[in-house]
């Protein structure tokens, strides 16, 4: 299995960005996706920043993905879409259907998002007809589900699981970030980006349950499946995901490479991935249950 | 004149801000310029053969029409490189489409056709192909093979030479086939999500003006992607050249010919796609009108006449232009079981929406939904009474559910409801094969918020209506109306969903089931009350939704509309328990040309779809009668706000402000 690195999914500054691509050119992970997933606004990164990265990360030998919008609205944004499609360098990951269209348009193989929404073979199959050539699974996808794909999956496509990070359960027109504050969308003064963790969201009994992102709902706990990466090896999964999170990112990836190498050891690496961890972690969603419930 | 635009000098600049040209709809989708290279790839016609008839059309000397005749000897893989040249040269566009232009293009066994497609379409820059074509001489392999090639991420035209809806002016230019026809090869591509572009000749023998604007007509009420113009050109040879000489035809001016032109691009709606406005024949062949060997002359006329009139295309077409179920806008009501169906149909819906009592649809509660038997029932008392039945079957099923939800898709389709609601693009495409001319509505699940998600699953699958996420502004909802080549649906009243449909899993999250994978969210089997000595609280799994103080009013637990901590505040920090209703705004959806507004609530009573439904009848029609003079009726108002989810109403995402 490789290890991906998932797009960031936080509003940064830019010397924040490069820095911490820096930070991950010496790393041992595989694939890097890069670009902007959750909010259409979010413009300190253009196009060009992007590639730059990509290609210092290329150079440092990383496969690396463009990433697109969850949520495509307006014409501005399928134009910047568009763009990213016919980039000419790197493969693109399609968080929408209207990259999947673009993409096929333009008849570039590609990688499919967690947000596809692709449940079974005969919907796989379909996404591999338009060029996919990766997909990734629905985080509320459990194993037992996925074998059941993989026993029949299309020739020639890869499968990736989201297995490490705050898991991004919900898009919404609205921004949550900016609602707290009291403003509205169009004028929301860029308010997420002083949350560079996200704004966390507690019931009233003070339990941490979610974390507004914008318009994305991230689960407050990370959804971690390094207890399982055997099980992930046996159903032949080809690449394991970790989204950033809150936390020392080349040090887990560091444990989590070792741990995707030898899975046989994983529950010991688990054990030292989990002391680096400063959030709680869930696996529900693989265990075929609610996705809040740990072990 | 548009402000910085010389018309006279470069009238290929100016048509397309008027005109849905194939190189603004090419640029739109592609970013960059598309142009067709015309392949002859040996064909002959039928209707020169003798198996449809003899001699052709009287205005056909097919050299006139492949104005690179002379490559037609060639491989097509020299015929491709050859046109690639040529137009790098002459326009700079570095993705081509191959035209397989000249006879009948799909006159051959299905395995050719295979050989000389795949050939063209494995050469490079090449991102899609042409087909021109006859309508009777569309075979469904043919069809199927061209659905294939959609699917597969192509570009992909079927052009069909229809040249007038009058079947007796095609019996007089001996065409050998009649409208009929061309309804029938229109259905079956259809049928396949293949995007037609239909050819009309201007100035036909004894037709006029009238007759091309009637024909249009008739085309465009079948639905169409595409549209060729073509003034009719006496070339040797032929039988009309003799006509001609004898003084029985008598050519169009170059006037009569623009005028006609702008008349049908006014007619025409917006969404569609001109890939041509005039026709040149080689000099050495053209006898006349002496006009049509200038081409840009023409372009011009018809530039220069669309400026006079200040006008542009869609500018006469009907308010609900385009493939439409019919023209006006339905209401589409909620029924979660047969009393409630009987309470909407009988109040006045034009649609109900049901789904199966198996977990495969996106209500799956407990008591509600039909069993075959009462679905069957269901379908008779609804079309007795002229209201259509969709039924909805919006789940992504996993392969454990997968045989549960085929079984319900073909129960759907024997029983004769109008249309499915689906959402998967595995059972979209199951469709698609196993059960043609079932009538396919992407669900509000399938997540489509723009104009390239709604064409993936038009052109992969032909749906034919989307329904809209309700995450869209009002300026967003009138601009997918107007570019897109399905129905619009959008959500008009009930409760509201505030995260786009089909991306939302907190349910899932908190109680192990969520609307993708089993139809239901926030489900009732997790919800707990419990009284405190400070008031009642309500639980989902266990997870504290809210806590209601003494008195007041505590809504259902549906876990985004409870109230957090967010910061130093407790909130409704996701969304209050508020209902939508759009009412405000009817006249705005319905002048957009929304083709069907939507009330969710297939877990209400019976006694609310008829409420419901009698009010937004009301409504509707005397928005319907007259849009500009409509004032929403306090009545009406004070009805819905009762009936609304915490009795509090809201025009969601539809207003900027909400958002």
């Amino acid at each position: 299995m490789r290890l991906a690195l998932g797009p960031l999914l936080y509003y940064w500054d830019r010397e924040s960005i490069f820095d911490f691509y820096k930070s991950i050119q010496d790393t041992a992970v595989d694939i890097v996706y890069l670009g902007e997933v959750v909010c259409g606004k979010r413009r300190t990164m253009r196009l060009p920043d992007w590639l730059q990265i990509g290609e210092e990360l290329a150079a440092a030998g990383k496969e690396v993905v463009l990433s697109t919008l969850a949520l495509i609205e307006a014409e501005s944004e399928l134009a910047t879409l568009r763009k990213i499609c016919a980039n000419g360098r790197f493969p693109v990951e399609a968080n929408d259907m209207a990259a999947v269209y673009a993409l096929a348009k333009l008849k570039q193989p590609f990688i499919g998002g967690p947000h596809l929404n692709i449940y079974n073979p005969e919907a796989l199959a379909m996404l591999a007809c338009s060029g996919a050539r990766r997909w990734t699974i629905p985080v509320e996808m459990s194993a037992s589900t996925l074998a059941a794909i993989q026993a029949q999956r299309p020739a020639q496509i890869e499968t990736e699981v989201f297995a490490l990070g705050r898991l991004p359960l919900a898009f919404s027109a609205r921004c949550f970030t900016a609602r707290a504050h009291g403003h509205g969308k169009d004028d929301c003064g860029f308010v997420c980006a002083q949350y560079p963790e996200g704004l966390p969201l507690y019931t009233q009994e003070k339990e941490p349950f979610l974390i507004l992102n914008g318009i994305q709902t991230q689960s407050a706990s990370l959804y971690s499946l390094v207890e399982h990466l055997e099980e992930l090896e046996q159903l032949e999964v080809d690449v394991v995901r970790v989204s950033p999170f809150p936390g020392q990112m080349a040090e887990i990836i560091e444990l989590l490479h070792a741990a995707v190498m030898d899975t046989a050891k994983a529950e010991k690496t688990a054990a030292a991935i989990q002391e680096h961890l400063t959030l709680p972690v869930n696996d529900g969603y693989w265990r075929g249950r609610p996705g809040i419930g740990g072990t | 004149m548009e402000p910085g635009i010389s018309i006279a000098s470069r009238p290929e600049r100016a048509l397309p801000i008027r005109v849905n040209t194939f190189g603004r709809y090419a640029q739109g989708l592609y970013g960059e310029r598309v142009h067709k290279i015309a392949i002859n790839a040996g064909f002959t016609c039928p209707n020169r053969d003798g198996s449809k008839g003899w001699g052709g059309c009287t205005f056909c000397n097919n050299r006139s029409f492949s104005p690179n005749e002379h490559r037609s000897m060639h491989a097509i893989v020299e015929q491709v490189n050859s046109g690639r040249a040529v137009v790098r040269r002459r326009t700079g566009a570095r993705r081509l489409i191959a035209y397989f232009q000249a006879y009948t293009n799909t006159y051959a066994d299905i395995e050719r056709l295979r050989a000389l497609y795949d050939e063209a379409l494995a050469q490079p820059d090449v991102i899609g192909i042409a087909i021109g074509t006859r309508p009777d001489c569309v075979p469904t392999e043919v069809l199927d093979l061209l659905a294939e090639y959609r699917y597969r991420g192509f570009e992909v035209w079927l052009e069909l030479g229809l040249q007038s809806a009058f079947d007796h002016t095609l019996a007089r230019v001996n065409r050998g086939h009649g409208f009929a026809e061309y309804r029938d090869a229109v259905y079956r591509a259809r049928a396949r999500g293949l995007p037609i572009c239909t050819h009309l000749i201007i100035g036909l023998p004894g037709e006029t003006g009238a007759h091309a604007r009637m024909s249009l007509q008739h085309v465009l009420e079948l639905g169409v992607e595409g549209l060729k113009l073509h003034p009719l050109h006496v070339v040797k040879n032929t039988l009309l050249a003799k006509q001609w000489r004898q003084g029985e035809y008598r050519p169009l001016t170059m006037q009569y010919y623009a005028e006609t032109v702008c008349d049908l691009i006014e007619l025409t709606p917006p969404q569609v796609v001109f890939h041509r406005l005039t026709g040149t024949a080689p000099a050495d062949l053209l006898l006349a009108p002496d006009w049509c060997a200038h081409k840009w002359q023409v372009i011009n006329a018809i530039q220069c006449e669309l400026l006079q009139r200040g006008t542009h295309q869609g500018w006469r077409a009907p308010p609900f232009g385009g493939p439409v179920m019919n023209r006006r806008v339905e209401l589409v009501c909620p029924a979660g079981g047969p009393a409630a169906l009987r309470a909407a149909v009988d109040h006045g819906a034009d649609a109900v929406y049901t789904g199966f009592r198996d977990g495969t649809n996106a209500r799956n509660f407990p008591g509600l939904n039909f069993d075959t038997d009462e679905l069957a029932q269901a379908v008779d008392y609804a079309h007795a009474r002229n209201t259509k039945v969709l039924l909805a079957l919006n789940i992504y099923p996993t392969p454990e559910r997968w045989p549960a939800a085929v079984s319900a898709l073909e129960r759907a389709a024997e029983l004769a409801v109008d249309a499915v609601i689906l959402a998967d693009p595995g059972l979209l495409h199951y469709a698609t094969q196993q059960l043609p001319g079932l009538r396919l509505h992407l669900s509000v699940q399938g997540s489509a918020t723009n104009r390239h998600a709604i064409d993936y699953y038009h052109e992969l699958f032909g749906i034919r209506r989307v329904v809209l996420p309700r995450v869209l502004s009002l300026a967003q909802v009138s601009h997918l109306a107007e570019q897109s080549a399905v129905e619009i649906e959008v959500f008009g009243f009930g409760s509201l969903c505030v995260m786009v449909e089909g991306r939302c899993a907190l349910s899932s999250f908190v109680t192990g089931e969520s609307p993708n994978q089993h139809g239901i969210c926030s489900p009732a089997r997790a919800v707990r009350w419990e009284e405190t000595p400070t008031g009642r609280q309500s639980r989902l799994n266990n997870v504290l939704i809210d806590h209601f103080s003494t008195g007041e009013a505590a809504g259902y637990p549906t876990l985004c509309k409870g109230r957090f901590l967010v910061g130093d505040r407790v909130f409704h920090a996701i969304e209050e328990p508020t209902g939508l209703n759009v009412l405000e705004i009817l006249p705005e959806l319905v002048n957009a040309g929304v083709a069907a507004i939507k009330v969710e609530g297939r877990q209400r009573s019976p006694a609310y779809v008829a409420q419901v439904t009698r009010t937004l009848r009301q409504a509707l029609d005397t928005c319907l009668a007259d849009p500009q003079r409509f004032r929403v009726r306090e009545e009406w108002q004070e009805c819905l706000q009762q009936l609304a989810e915490g009795h509090t109403q809201t025009l969601g995402a539809y207003s900027r402000p909400w958002q």
